[in-house]
């Protein structure tokens, strides 16, 4: 949780010292209800994957399974975000304000985090699975990682000193051109069903056992509430730090006149 | 905002001098070329894993009929190859020099092909369950199998492709493995 202070400045007046509030302190209960839920679910309801073959042997996913509960929501939200940011760029370049920039910043910042965890699990998932951490010929895998890349670079991007609106412009038209590879990532199993080691959507194909489906269910609820928590802090610590950055800008001119000999207190010497 | 300095107190001029105080140096380089920096890396990287998916041949997942098609043009070539085993057409095999391998064929669209394995095999496989292998065409009937077109396909390294099917199917056979041990 980020609380902010502009004690120093002596003028915070209006500006909130913490991005806490009501909604995020319930937001964030639920999310670590959900989650101590979720994990008793995944490992102590949900059986594991196996089936028998026509020999006779026994193969499936085992425990490995269980990942899904984390890598699919994972993926969900880190599409969430980036589509939240492509959306809230589209809005910051029809009508400018600072609003929906922050709004683009914050969700693109949690659809990275996401995006990171979905390859770090899907890779996990993938030694026992499939026999390998990673393959670069596999389309689905390679579009997903140019996905997180490129916001990563629009993060990168928007730190590059700037005025604040060409900063804004500059990274919306990123985020509008990565999001392109959004739907990429998303349909490559479908319209590359060979070129990839990864499956289709077992939710669309309705092949899902009924506990399996119940916690799969239940991961996708918890994760967005987790996405609104961090959303909320995200965006709130952004709006701070920009009525920060304007105080800063106040109290310069403020320390400057200061300098000058220009008293600006009640009944100060002119 | 108190009334405007006088000419007796301060020159308005330079009482009003607003231009930017110099920065620390060091400072200032960090911060105005560490983001550029990160951004050229992050263009370098997606430039290179673009790079190395596209002009490495030896990446791509070449379906059966893709790869029969293009044999004599693939030549001794590697590259990688999907497509589901044949059931019923898994055995174990030796090498002329005595090496034990898995000889099965691979099917997709209705093409066929042989294949002589000599890498580790994965769990995961089975019939019907689609692999991808990597090696390179051979001309020889040594090992003639659904396809035995004159041809096998010599690979040794496996991947299985898992399906998006997680229902249950024969949950007796599944009890009666576990009640024998064949997995807690």
């Amino acid at each position: 949780m980020t609380t902010a202070t502009t004690e120093s400045t002596g003028s915070s007046e209006g500006i909130p010292a913490t991005t806490s509030s009501k909604a995020t302190k319930v937001l964030g209960w639920l999310t670590l209800g959900g989650f101590a839920v979720l994990v008793a679910l995944a490992f102590a309801w949900v059986p594991e994957d196996t089936r028998i073959t026509e020999q006779g042997d026994v193969v499936g996913q085992f425990d490995a399974v269980r990942l899904m509960f984390v890598h699919v929501p994972s993926a969900i939200l880190a599409y969430t975000g980036f589509g939240l940011t492509f959306l809230a760029s589209l809005a910051y370049l029809r009508w400018r304000t600072d609003w929906w920039d922050m709004m683009a910043h914050a969700s693109a910042e949690i659809g990275v985090l996401f995006g990171v965890l979905t390859l770090v699990t899907g890779s996990i998932w993938g030694r026992p699975t499939w026999q390998t951490w990673w393959e670069w010929g596999d389309v689905r895998l390679v579009t997903t990682l140019v996905m997180v890349l490129v916001f990563i670079g629009y993060l990168a991007v928007r730190r590059i000193p700037a005025d604040v609106a060409v900063k804004a412009r500059r990274s919306a038209v990123i985020a509008l051109v990565g999001a392109v590879n959004i739907v990429i990532v998303n349909r490559s199993v479908d319209w590359w069903e060979n070129r990839t080691l990864h499956q289709q959507s077992t939710l669309i194909a309705r092949k899902i056992r009924d506990e399996t489906l119940f916690t799969l269910s239940f991961s996708f609820a918890v994760g967005m509430v987790l996405f609104a928590w961090l959303l909320l802090h995200r965006f709130r610590t952004a709006y701070l730090q920009s009525q920060i950055e304007e105080l800063e800008v106040n109290e310069a001119l403020a320390e400057r006149r200061a300098e000058a000999g220009i008293d600006e207190s009640p009944g100060g010497r002119p | 905002m108190t009334d405007a300095p006088t000419e007796d107190t301060v020159d308005p001029g330079e009482a009003m001098d607003l231009s930017p105080r110099p920065a620390r140096p060091a400072r200032r380089g960090i911060r105005r070329w560490a983001p550029v920096l990160v951004v050229a890396i992050v263009a370098v990287v997606i430039a290179l894993v673009l790079w190395r998916v596209l002009a490495d041949a030896t990446l791509v997942f070449r379906e059966v009929d893709d790869a029969v098609e293009r044999r004599e043009e693939l030549g001794d070539d590697r590259f990688r190859m999907i497509g589901s085993p044949v059931s019923g057409s898994v055995q174990e095999v030796s090498l002329e020099d005595g090496r034990p391998a898995v000889a099965f064929s691979v099917t997709l669209d209705g093409v066929v092909a042989d294949v002589v394995h000599t890498g580790a095999t994965s769990d995961q496989f089975q019939p019907e369950v689609p692999v991808v292998i990597d090696g390179h065409w051979v001309r020889s009937s040594a090992f003639a199998g659904a396809a035995d077109d004159g041809w096998y396909f010599a690979s040794d390294r496996m991947l299985v492709k898992h399906d998006n099917d997680y229902r249950v199917e024969n949950q007796d056979r599944i009890d009666d493995a576990e009640e024998r041990g064949q997995y807690e």
